[in-house]
């Protein structure tokens, strides 16, 4: 903990919402009770690519207990193009859910049906049925270049050439699933809902109703997990449409198949990589293409998949490719980031195969050839305004004692006969940056204590009880007398944007920052006159607001805030993405690139006999900037270990490649680690502090950061068996196969 | 004898009056049998009625004789008291609703009785007698009708423990237990932990070690790591592990709920 800072930082500090949480009393959106709700089911296209020439709801209508019925024709986010199989045709309000399913199953539609795909190879071939995402192809590319790739090549003394994937498609599994409570009083919609982004939802929900913002009310208390699946509008305006329909308030919360059949899902990705190296191991050209699976939506998410190459190491020469795919599979989302953590996979496998070739071992090869801290940025020439990645792994070695476990591949059983392996994956990425400027307000009160209006939702580790840290520091105030206020409720915060990026801590931190100062520069006015000293000589720390250079001479919060004169209210807005503090001879007050760094290792058993692997320790190492919630900021690194257990061992939607038919769209199908599946005593979270230049009080962001290096996991299963495993999940089956190869 | 009887109860009387055992009553004092109902959440359309017993009995208004059926009571009054005046109108005292005739009056309450009838539920120790539909789920009743939202849903298929209660002691999936299999067993939910003010230990120690994340999962896994401790105060972590695997925490977020439970344990105490 830093000794000039008493608020930020501090292990001892508990979230400011963990007594509403076991107790059972914070409200998720599906909590709120207001009246005789009604309930949603929705009816899915039994078609994977097709058209929908007429719906029939007249029998849904018909049975007793439906109350509303809502369709393409009148529902703003449904269509009748079907574009993947289960896709939403129409929904039924009722007076419970059996019955909405019920009637849901009474929908009967007409198909014009069209031809599908859903492999990302087969749509890329010649004379592939269209998907219909884009006009006249399945897919494009598009290339960035840095350097001769051509020299590059030729400067190289070794090069690995290798098509690695395609990695997992999965959901999200949120186990809150996407909930709206909606209700209508006259012309005005109140929404609840789980919430990433508060007040763009709204404007989403608004735009999709034609409404004005001013009669939209959007209030997200608990998000009950987010990962990326909670920004959006269409279960809020399914229930908005109902509820206009019955008159009644109506919740849509997703049935768990609905949720993974409807939701957005990450999406798999394929890459062909050619990385060169001096005999000497230093990187001298990145020829990489990124194939990724867009599926039914299209989103070019994949542009994104070179970041971890670009950014993590130093190569002069590069040609960066990317492309983008369509298939008629369920649509896609961002998981936890946008591209990073299975490009990160995939390019970390390269990674450890070169260092093999260059005779290093992957801590060494990665030690050499990773940016350093005053390196700018290769392709913007920016300064990087904070970069912990060489402490990341050093730490990360020291603990999980690389030196003395690694070994060359397959070369080392445990006593019991299982083969033992280690493996590391570090990388940078664009996440944890200072994103669009969002607000924020301040309120102090005449008892001394303050509370924040936050205008986000508690969708993660704690981010409003960081941004209280931020404020409580600021103000000089305990920790105890700041206090969230309401939050997440678009009519009394200020936009405080997305839960994504990374970027709630810094952006949103950097706003409350600013508006603590607005309110402390109030304070100060009136506690001049109370002290006798001009306000440019008053300091305030730990719940008092004393002269600097006599800190005898003091006031408590209280003492002053008691003879407010008037309310005061701080108002604050993030800062532009530049340099707030100088770094590396930059000055301070230019543009910067914020990043995002981390990296992870495992030491793990893999069962030759029946593929199984036991994990024996697993580190995550992250460079949060400053760690301004210590336990939230442990809380989500320790979270991470899990999350990329599930994404190298568990997650993965499994379709019908006739029909395009999801076929596990439960939990107890689509798989996700429980306590059984590891001993969390064997996880770590390594907090790295790198005082960003950018960020309030040196922090950054780490929640995409912390779940990206799964790769470990890979390079781990390499070190026990010699085999390569890159089309995750690793399962017992694909080790058992793996270890039949010659 | 009869004649008077009926002539010192019956006149002016239009309106039959049937009360049954729990007072509620049927028939034309419905408006005044308001009061013996209480709504037990905002969201309430069934209401709970907190008398003693569930079984309707059907009491005779002229002499206060008591009958299992309706049946019963009509023919009795038809032998009893004739000459009374038809019924002009039968009104259920749940809604309101009115019925002319006396088929449809008893069709409806029959609906009301037996396909749709009431539960007796015993939630953190206090009693309940609400009015479900037979295919309703715990979870579904006590979020909705009772308003005890803190028992959430992830799955509503017994695959994520989030629902988890405690019933009869045991930790079990309220999604997959229906509300009328739960009649009558003592049920407790996270509400139910820190009812008396102050944190159960189990959630103290969750407290302690900010075990939380988005915390939809938390009460759930509270209400399995009490059923353990409760059955085995000095759980080990294997026993810990065990007893909630049947819970996921999609953020990720076990080894915190893992550390809480064992600082629970009287295992911890003696390691
Ligand atoms: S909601 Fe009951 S187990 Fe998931
Ligand atoms: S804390 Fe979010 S699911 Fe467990």
């Amino acid at each position: 903990m830093n000794e000039e800072l008493s608020v930020i930082g501090n292990p001892a500090h508990h979230d400011k919402q963990i007594v509403d949480i076991v107790t059972g009393s914070l409200d998720y959106a599906a909590d709120n009770l207001p009246g005789k709700k009604l309930f949603v089911r929705t009816a899915g296209a039994r078609q994977a690519h097709a058209r929908v020439k007429s719906v029939d709801v007249s029998k849904a209508v018909a049975l007793d207990g439906v109350k509303a019925v809502c369709t393409y024709v009148d529902c703003p986010v449904f269509s009748d193009t079907i574009l993947y199989h289960g896709q939403e045709v129409a929904a039924v309000a009722a007076v419970d859910e059996e019955t909405a399913a019920r009637a849901a199953g009474l929908v009967e539609v007409e198909y014009i049906a069209s031809p599908a795909v859903f492999d990302p190879d087969e749509a890329m071939q010649p004379g592939a049925p269209l998907v219909g995402t884009f006009a006249d192809t399945n897919f494009y590319f598009r290339e960035e270049y840095r350097g001769d790739i051509d020299e590059g090549l030729r400067q190289a003394d070794i090069v690995v050439d290798a098509t690695l994937g395609w990695t997992n498609y999965f959901q999200h599994g949120t186990i809150e699933t996407c909930t709206a409570v909606c209700y209508w009083v006259g012309e005005h919609l109140y929404v609840r809902t789980g919430s990433q982004n508060p007040f763009n939802q709204r404007a989403l929900i608004a735009s999709a109703l034609e409404m004005p913002l001013n009669r939209v009310h959007l209030v997200s208390h608990g998000t009950g997990v987010g990962h990326g699946d909670k920004h959006f509008r269409d279960w809020a305006v399914v229930a908005a449409v109902l509820s206009r329909k019955a008159a009644r308030p109506v919740q849509y919360a997703m049935s768990r198949a609905e949720n993974f059949i409807n939701r957005t899902h990450q999406f798999p990705m394929k890459a062909h990589l050619r990385i060169g190296a001096t005999s000497e191991g230093l990187m001298t050209a990145i020829d990489s293409t990124f194939y990724g699976d867009a599926c039914s939506n299209g989103w070019p998410l994949v542009v994104e998949a070179n970041d971890p190459l670009k950014f993590t190491y130093y190569c002069p020469n590069g040609s960066f490719k990317n492309c983008t795919i369509a298939t008629n599979k369920p649509k896609i989302g961002y998981w936890r980031c946008i591209a990073h953590p299975p490009a990160t996979y995939l390019s970390e496998i390269a990674i450890d195969m070169l260092a093999e070739k260059t005779g290093l071992d992957p801590l060494e090869f990665r030690l050499k050839n990773i940016v350093t801290p005053d390196m700018p940025d290769q392709d913007s020439g920016l300064p990087l305004s904070s970069n912990g990645l060489r402490d990341c792994l050093e730490k990360l070695a020291e603990a999980i004692g690389w030196d003395e476990k690694w070994h060359q591949p397959a070369a080392f059983k445990l006593p019991d006969g299982r083969l033992h392996g280690i493996g590391i994956c570090a990388h940078i990425d664009p996440h944890g940056t200072m994103a669009l400027p969002v607000g924020a307000i301040v309120n102090i009160n005449r008892d001394g204590s303050a509370f924040i209006n936050d205008g986000i939702s508690r969708a993660g580790g704690g981010t409003n009880t960081a941004h209280c840290h931020i404020v409580a520091e600021t103000l000089g105030m305990k920790y105890d007398d700041v206090m969230v206020g309401d939050w997440g409720n678009t009519d009394v915060c200020a936009d405080g944007g997305m839960q994504g990026g990374s970027t709630r801590t810094i952006t949103a931190g950097a706003a409350f920052y600013m508006a603590s100062l607005d309110a402390r520069d109030q304070l100060f006015e009136l506690a001049a006159g109370m002290l006798g000293v001009p306000p440019e000589l008053i300091e305030a720390r730990d719940g008092r607001i004393f002269q600097a250079d006599n800190p005898s001479n003091f006031k408590t919060h209280l003492e002053v805030c008691y003879r407010m004169p008037y309310p005061i209210v701080g108002r604050g807005y993030t800062w532009d993405k530049k340099l707030q503090r100088q770094v590396h001879g930059y000055e301070a007050g230019s543009p910067c690139e914020v990043r995002g760094v981390s990296a992870a290792g495992c030491e793990i058993a893999v069962d030759s006999e029946t593929g199984q692997v036991e994990i024996l320790r697993f580190c995550n190492a992250v460079d949060a900037g400053r760690a301004i919630f210590w336990k939230g900021c442990q809380n989500q690194i320790e979270g991470g270990i899990e999350l990329m257990i599930g994404q190298a061992f568990y997650y993965e939607q499994i379709l019908d490649p006739v029909s395009g038919a999801t076929l596990n769209a439960s939990y107890l199908d689509h798989k996700f680690p429980t306590t059984l599946d590891f001993d969390c005593r064997r996880h770590e979270a390594i907090i790295v502090e790198s005082d960003d230049a950018c960020g309030p009080y040196g922090c950054k962001g780490i929640g995409e950061p912390c779940v990206s290096n799964f790769g470990a996991l890979a390079n781990a299963v390499y070190n026990a068996t010699g085999k390569w495993i890159h089309n995750p999940p690793i399962t017992p089956a694909k080790i058992l196969a793996s270890l039949e190869q010659a | 004898m009869r004649e008077d009887r009926t002539a010192d109860k019956a006149p002016g009387i239009s309106r039959r009056k049937f009360i049954t055992g729990t007072g509620v009553v049927i028939g034309g004092l419905a408006a005044g049998a308001g009061s013996l109902f209480s709504s037990c959440s905002p969201a309430d359309v069934t209401r709970t009625i907190t008398l003693a017993t569930t079984k309707p009995q059907f009491i005779c208004p002229y002499d206060g004789k008591a009958f299992d059926s309706f049946e019963e009571l009509t023919a009795y009054i038809a032998l009893e008291y004739p000459g009374l005046q038809p019924v002009d109108r039968y009104v259920s005292p749940y809604d309101g609703r009115e019925f002319a005739a006396l088929d449809e009056f008893r069709s409806y309450l029959d609906n009301l009785f037996s396909r749709a009838g009431f539960v007796r539920l015993n939630v953190n120790g206090t009693y309940h007698e609400v009015h479900v539909k037979a295919g309703w789920s715990l979870a579904f009743v006590l979020r909705e009708k009772l308003g005890l939202t803190g028992t959430k849903t992830g799955c509503n298929r017994g695959s994520c423990g989030s629902c988890t209660v405690l019933v009869e002691g045991l930790a079990v999936c309220s999604c997959l237990m229906l509300a009328i299999e739960a009649e009558n067993k003592s049920i407790v939910t996270i509400e139910g932990l820190s009812g008396s003010g102050a944190l159960h230990p189990v959630q103290q120690a969750f407290v302690d070690n900010d075990a939380s994340q988005c915390g939809y999962c938390v009460p759930g896994f509270i209400m399995a790591a009490v059923a353990l401790l409760d059955r085995k105060p000095a759980a080990s972590i294997d026993d810990i592990r065990e007893a909630l695997s049947g819970n996921l925490c999609i953020c990720g977020n076990t080894k915190k709920m893992v550390q809480a439970v064992l600082a629970c344990s009287q295992e911890a105490d003696n390691e």
